[in-house]
């Protein structure tokens, strides 16, 4: 399967897509994010990928929250510290 | 008080202040690594003990967490049986010309749309329990707790592309988790006609 491929902003949708995780980790120079900017403004095709893929990236991040560690972590790590000549504040 | 006293108090309020604020991320790092919670206490108290016996090389104005993981990993990877390991391609082209892939497929599966109807994070938690390490660390470092590219690359000890590479892979990989999740739930609808993409070529 093809697909027809616009150019907007000075930047094909080919280009745009193969940069989509590059440009939302904020990984790519400012004269290419501001062609992806407007490139986005008028191509609603890789517009609704950048949605798909941004909510994909925000949906990783909250895994951060299934993550909490035990509260009694710290208190281990500054007991075994204590034995090693860390003084445990009270 | 001797000089030696207020040296180590220093170092002790030092340590205090710039390292064990880092526990709950060095102990959420551990957690994906190991994929076992007493395990990765172990892993997250080994580390701390050895920051300390460490910290006097530890430089202060750097970045202490980043510091931090890298003892964790090192730890992981020593304690850790190398037998069986995947084979890893660290091509980052090949990921890059990967990206839409995954998307296609949802679109035309109807579930383009899917973070707004389903909560993802079990089936995402079980992908990323499920992948290689190298490519797990790789989307936690960046994706979880922040890091740059470059920053991974240092805690990781690999180039930059390599980072880049798996990192990739492994969003593909929980993309496909996702995608799955999705279809054994009945939310496809294998619409094909649905991509939206303009003027479709033979």
């Amino acid at each position: 399967m093809t697909y027809t491929y616009y150019t907007y902003g000075g930047i094909a949708c080919d280009e745009v897509i193969r940069a989509v995780w590059d440009f939302l980790d904020g990984e790519i120079d400012a004269a290419k994010k501001q062609r992806i900017v407007t490139h986005l403004e008028s191509c609603d095709h890789c517009r609704d990928q950048y949605t798909f893929e941004g909510s994909f990236l925000r949906a990783v991040s909250r895994l951060l929250e299934r993550h909490e560690e035990a509260v009694s972590l710290r208190e281990r790590i500054e007991t075994e510290l204590t034995k090693h000549g860390f003084s445990k504040v009270k | 008080m001797t000089e030696a006293n207020v040296a180590e108090l220093s170092a002790e309020e030092s340590f205090r202040a710039e390292a064990l604020r880092w526990i709950p991320n060095v102990a959420r790092y551990a957690r994906l690594l190991t994929r076992n919670q007493d395990d990765a206490e172990d892993l997250a108290q080994e580390t701390y003990l050895r920051a300390f016996q460490n910290w006097a090389t530890f430089r202060l104005g750097t970045d202490c967490r980043k510091w931090l993981f890298t003892i964790c990993r090192n730890l992981y990877l020593n304690g850790r049986r190398r037998a069986g390991r995947v084979v890893l391609t660290d091509d980052p082209e090949a990921e890059v010309g990967k990206v839409s892939e995954l998307y296609w497929r949802a679109v035309e599966s109807g579930i383009d749309n899917l973070f707004d109807r389903i909560d993802v994070g079990p089936a995402l938690e079980g992908g990323l329990q499920a992948m290689a390490p190298e490519y797990r660390e790789a989307l936690v470092l960046v994706d979880m707790e922040g890091h740059t590219y470059a920053d991974a690359a240092s805690a990781l000890g690999v180039p930059v592309g390599t980072v880049r590479s798996r990192l990739f892979r492994a969003r593909r990989l929980l993309q496909e988790v996702m995608i799955e999740c999705a279809r054994d739930m009945g939310l496809a609808t294998d619409r094909v006609n649905a991509s939206q993409r303009g003027a479709e070529e033979a």
